[in-house]
């Protein structure tokens, strides 16, 4: 086993609706995957304390976007997606720390839910970068590559 | 006398769900597949496959 590095992930998504699955890696800055287990609390005559019902769980991807120019950036591909009046689900594969033996691997289906289409400041860093949200559809398929 | 069974003959139990690097191909824990599904793997490879990161065992081994 080996310890994974903060700094290393692989995101592939679909380029366009029922497309292939792209490597965007190299204009994404920073990602989160996560799930969401929604539970019920319910309590008891006598106890003081909680029982839950254990629910389902929604999962969300979140990643921040290089904005590059140009209709093939990740950037124009997603405010595309964000854009778009009758969406469908586009594939995606993450990966941690990389597409590599024993590196893990989350694959699922997800609409775009958030896209900041303009970030811009005169006096910033001089880098736009734009947090792209997406919400996951149905369930994420967890495997380990070999 | 049987001939001692190949290398590549041999079959593995997956331990956690796994998929295929090449083919993307996804293999539930419990199933079993022969040492020539991780073709793709080197010797080597697949040794840390079994050793280090314990995502498959050799079926039989241990007497299973």
């Amino acid at each position: 086993m080996a310890v994974i590095s903060i700094t290393d992930a692989v995101i592939k998504m679909d380029s366009t609706e029922g497309g292939s699955l792209t490597d965007y890696s190299s204009e994404i800055i920073s990602g989160v995957l996560e799930t969401t287990r929604t539970n019920t609390p319910h309590y008891t005559f006598g106890s003081p304390a909680a029982k839950v019902s254990v629910g389902r769980y929604t999962g969300t991807l979140k990643f921040v976007v290089e904005a590059n120019t140009g209709a093939s950036s990740l950037h124009c591909v997603i405010s595309t997606m964000a854009l778009d009046g009758s969406p469908t689900a586009r594939s995606f594969e993450v990966y941690e720390p990389s597409t590599a033996v024993g590196s893990h691997k989350y694959a699922f289906e997800a609409y775009s839910v958030g896209y900041p289409l303009l970030n811009s400041d005169a006096g910033g860093s001089g880098v736009a970068t734009h947090e792209a949200t997406f919400a996951i559809y149905g369930e994420i398929t967890y495997t380990v590559v070999t | 006398m049987p001939a001692k069974q190949a290398d590549t003959e041999k079959q593995y139990r997956v331990l956690v769900d796994i998929s295929h690097r090449v083919s993307g191909e996804v293999v539930k824990r419990g199933e079993v597949r022969p040492r020539s599904w991780w073709s793709h793997m080197t010797d080597f490879e697949f040794g840390v496959l079994v050793d280090d990161l314990k995502l498959i065992e050799e079926v039989n081994h241990g007497g299973n």
